[in-house]
């Protein structure tokens, strides 16, 4: 009973700290973000690359969610 | 005052709640409302509409406390409009079942009431929530343009958790109970009584619910409370803690959406999990069937149903401990 949820176990913890460093990666980082243009071109180009960055940063933390469960379901059943 | 409130909230939800399902479940099976349950053998017959009894137990204690009440009766009656408005998504679904893709739609506009009432009381919803090391944040044009967005995430994700005897009644009362302690921490009176008004409930749904189920809690139900977890953690500015606590809800979704690549029925995919001669169930090896949460639980090897809801009960309990980490990480950042 412990080792199941223990697999499941890891991933939260996965997911949570990711969560959490996600979002102060994004703060700290990429909220700070500026283009060196000046002018209403640069505020929109600023504005779409943070959010552009934030977006890959939310899909690649997906991705790797995805395939950890993927890894982790595959591993189980291979031990059954 | 406040302390009175939660607690007539709670005596008030839990006993309408216990009072009302007998009786409803007797009308239940004389009108044939009823349903196998499929993880056992004998495939029993059972009402399938049992979380109408959590949403007269909410209505009664919520409608009470409003009177009572008089401040907090604007986000009260907030949740429970909420809370009806998913109810009947949830019964029209349980009486004729929607496309995968309208259901979550009409759960969205169950959380409307909060956008309107937003509009007339100023602090129905405050779009600045906090967040770990970051602090408060000003979300005023993105944030009333999530709240039906998290309304039908909340409300679907509880909806896909509710697969064995007593999950969805265990599962959520610990989430509730997340949220509580941490309305007490920061100090947010509507967010307790919310909390201790659909914590009632869901005891008294649990002892019907419980293995071997009396009832299910049917679409009505677990979309109801889930909609209501939603809502609470809007109107009491319980956002990120909330979200922490239902990490086992987000994953279950989460891994069946990721698998199949598309919102989809339960009725229309492969099954995930199969019962054995034993009764215990079992992963199927199916490459077509979503890996949802029990299977992922249940590769290992069989279970008994209701070790399988142990096992998700611990791991609920589990994440609500990072919850109560991340309230003292947003505790820290205001």
């Amino acid at each position: 009973m412990i080792r199941r949820i223990l697999d499941s176990v890891y991933i939260l913890l996965f997911a949570w700290t990711c969560m959490l460093l996600g979002a102060w990666l994004i703060q700290r980082l990429i909220v700070t973000l500026t283009m060196p243009i000046r002018g209403l071109l640069g505020t929109l180009l600023t504005s779409i690359s943070r959010v552009a960055i934030s977006a890959l940063l939310v899909l690649v933390w997906l991705w790797l969610w995805r395939e950890l469960v993927r890894l982790s379901f595959r591993r189980s059943l291979r031990k059954r | 005052m406040c302390g009175a409130m939660s607690l007539l909230a709670f005596v008030l939800g839990f006993l309408a709640c216990l009072a009302s399902l007998p009786g409803l479940l007797m009308r239940m099976r004389v009108r044939g409302m009823v349903g196998p349950d499929v993880h056992k053998r004998n495939r029993p017959a059972v009402p399938e509409m049992g979380g109408i009894g959590i949403l007269v137990g909410l209505a009664v204690s919520m409608v009470i406390v409003s009177v009572l009440s008089g401040e907090e009766a604007p986000r009260l009656l907030c949740l429970l409009t909420v809370v009806l408005a998913t109810g009947v998504v949830g019964a029209l679904d349980g009486l004729r079942p929607m496309n995968p893709i309208v259901k979550p739609a009409l759960t969205a506009l169950a959380g409307l009431p909060i956008l309107i009432l937003g509009l007339f009381y100023a602090d129905v919803y405050v779009p600045r929530p906090v967040l770990p090391f970051i602090g408060p944040t000003h979300l005023t044009r993105v944030y009333p343009l999530m709240i039906p967005v998290a309304v039908a995430v909340f409300a679907n994700a509880v909806n896909m958790m509710d697969s064995f005897n007593g999950q969805m009644a265990g599962t959520s009362s610990i989430v509730v109970l997340v949220q509580l302690a941490s309305a007490v921490v920061l100090g947010r009176g509507s967010a307790i009584v919310m909390c201790t008004g659909l914590l009632g409930c869901l005891l008294a749904f649990f002892y019907f619910n419980r293995y071997p189920a009396k009832t299910f809690a049917g679409d009505v139900g677990s979309l109801s409370v889930g909609a209501a977890i939603g809502a609470t953690a809007i109107i009491g500015r319980l956002e990120v803690v909330t979200l922490v606590a239902f990490m086992p809800q987000i994953m279950n979704a989460f891994y069946g959406l990721a698998t199949i690549g598309r919102l989809y029925e339960r009725r229309e995919v492969a099954r995930p999990t199969r019962l054995l001669e034993d009764g215990r169930l079992e992963a199927t090896d199916d490459p077509k069937a979503p890996i949802t949460l029990a299977r992922m639980v249940l590769a290992r090897g069989p279970l008994p149903e209701r070790d399988i809801v142990r096992v998700f009960i611990a791991l609920q309990a589990i994440s609500g401990v990072l919850a109560l980490f991340t309230l003292y990480l947003v505790v820290a950042a205001t």
